[in-house]
């Protein structure tokens, strides 16, 4: 096997079938040199900005609105996960208590609203999960104004209750407005036109929204905490890092960009790999799914290469 | 996440109680210069002296070091420099001004010239006035609690301040220890 670095891929090849795609066109990032590699299949998996980027700048006679677009949803659906609020808490009990180090794990609620009709919610549809954890207060805690000097010092060397905090994560549904395209009048140094990102929270997630950090409350007073508080510090899409949908999925190629396999539905010879791929955004973290449906459609990649289906 | 969003999360799990600009200091990885030909860069010279005399107040050296230790008004000086906005310097410069208008008012001296239980008076005053005061926008917050404020994440997050004993100082790489007797520590940790 031979790993090329400094390998910008500006585009798709398409062959002169237009139904194959030939191999990927580079820019060398050091030599600026460009260059191009064949291959029978081409794994595309460049994030699911840069995936969706390099589809949209891949154009074509037979794809003159970006590589494998006949549904006009490349670069669509844009979604991320919204969270920064929450609800946290302090315990006056197990002050004799105490651990040492950097706890590696967190406590994880998995996703409670809308599961039946018993969990049905009024007001917004899909649903969330809290992600938190426990600790003792420390250093920046607050402290009476009125200590300063050897007793401040005191203080700050104790530390102070426990307190119990979780954070909401929500899902964002897909909106066929909510996209990026391409910038041609910005390039980057490398010459590929750059992405303008258009995407906004919906009446779905406000809503939603509001129940994530009220339940939070709700959960953490029924566990008896004391002295609850919630936050909200506010959320745009791109804040979660988990933007994904750039090139969703589906049975319906007039709808969607890849097939169940990954596939581009028109060219089945290019497979998208990473979270352009999603058609919905859950609220779990996103990378152990991109990674099984990677493994996935590696192994029917293969399958099909060795059927000379590929 | 990334660390700045992550500390803002624990942040407020923790219960931070810091005021906006030692928040964004801290967070941004805001560090006082150890060079010893070091000069302020926003603060006047007599400004940096003022502002050591009290953080030092502050944090006064016991058994473990103080904020001159620590360099705390070093750590104020670039947090001024690089976290706050034109107008946020402006204030605070202003606002500094209180503690020599008190200082003069009570024993006809400066802040610096004071002695130590004359300086413990002035932050007893301003102290009281900082409890009372109202910063409804959270941008103007009362000068006692700045200084405080900044003076304690500067404290800790110098190694003087961090190793000095004061709190247990926890490296990175370290153990983990999910529940153990408070009395087996005494103290609270400071994470490198
Ligand atoms: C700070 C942060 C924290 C996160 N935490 C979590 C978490 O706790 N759990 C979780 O599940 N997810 C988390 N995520 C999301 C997770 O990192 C991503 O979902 C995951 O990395 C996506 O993998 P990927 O292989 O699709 O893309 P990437 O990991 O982004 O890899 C894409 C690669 O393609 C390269 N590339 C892009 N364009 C081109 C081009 N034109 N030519 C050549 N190469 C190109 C890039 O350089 C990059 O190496 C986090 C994300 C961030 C930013």
């Amino acid at each position: 096997m031979t790993i090329r670095p400094f390998s910008i891929v500006t585009e798709i090849i398409l062959d002169e079938t237009g139904k194959k795609a030939k191999g990927v066109r580079i820019v060398d990032a050091e030599t600026n040199e460009t260059k191009e590699y064949y291959a029978k299949v081409v794994f595309l998996c460049a994030s699911a900005f840069g995936s969706a980027q390099i589809l949209l700048n891949s154009t074509s006679e037979r794809f003159p609105n970006g590589f494998g677009n006949d549904s006009g949803e490349l670069g669509h659906n844009v979604m991320d996960h919204h969270f920064r609020l929450g609800a946290h808490g302090k315990s006056d009990e197990f002050k004799d208590k105490f651990y040492k180090g950097r706890r590696p794990t967190g406590i994880y609620i998995p996703r409670f609203r809308n599961l039946d009709t018993k969990t049905k919610m009024p007001n917004f549809i899909r649903g969330y999960g809290y992600q938190g954890g426990g600790s003792r207060e420390g250093w920046g805690r607050y402290i009476a104004e009125a200590e300063y000097g050897k007793a401040l010092k005191d203080s700050l060397s104790q530390n102070g209750d426990w307190t119990f905090g979780i954070t909401a994560f929500g899902e964002c549904l897909p909106y066929h407005e909510n996209k990026i395209t391409l910038n041609k009048d910005v390039k980057d140094i490398y010459g590929l036109p750059t992405l303008t990102m258009d995407a906004e929270w919906k009446t779905n997630e406000l809503e939603m929204r509001k129940d994530m950090m009220s339940a939070a409350a709700e959960m953490l007073e029924a566990a008896d905490l004391k002295d609850v508080r919630t936050f909200d510090y506010g959320c745009n899409p791109g804040l979660g890092i988990h933007e994904m949908g750039t090139a969703r999925m589906g049975l319906d190629p007039k709808t969607s960009v890849l097939n169940r396999w990954n596939q581009i539905h028109a060219v089945p010879n290019v497979f998208v790999t990473d979270g352009a791929f999603m058609t919905s955004a859950g609220c779990v973290n996103p990378s152990l799914t991109y990674m099984a449906f990677t493994a996935r459609a590696v192994n029917f990649a293969v399958e099909e290469l060795k059927k000379q289906n590929l | 996440m990334d660390r700045r969003e992550a500390l803002k999360a624990t942040s407020l799990i923790l219960g931070y109680s810091l005021t906006a600009g030692a928040a964004s200091a801290l967070l941004g990885g805001c560090k006082a210069q150890t060079s010893s030909d070091w000069q302020p860069q926003t603060l006047s010279a007599q400004q940096s002296d003022l502002l050591a005399e009290i953080c030092e107040a502050i944090l006064p050296k016991t058994d473990t070091p103080g904020a001159k230790d620590a360099l705390c008004h070093r750590y104020i000086d670039e947090m001024l420099t690089h976290f706050y906005k034109p107008e946020k310097q402006k204030y605070f410069l202003e606002a500094l001004k209180i503690f020599d208008e008190k200082s003069k008012a009570k024993y006809s001296k400066a802040f610096v010239a004071l002695s130590p239980t004359e300086k413990e008076e002035i932050l007893e005053i301003l102290a009281k006035e900082a409890a009372d005061y109202k910063d409804e926008t959270g941008e103007k917050p009362h000068i006692f609690r700045a200084i405080k404020s900044a003076t304690i994440s500067g404290y800790f997050t110098s190694e003087v301040g961090a190793k000095g004993g004061l709190c247990e100082f926890l490296p990175v790489p370290g153990p983990y220890k999910g529940c153990i007797d408070y009395s087996t520590v005494g103290k609270g940790y400071v994470l490198s």
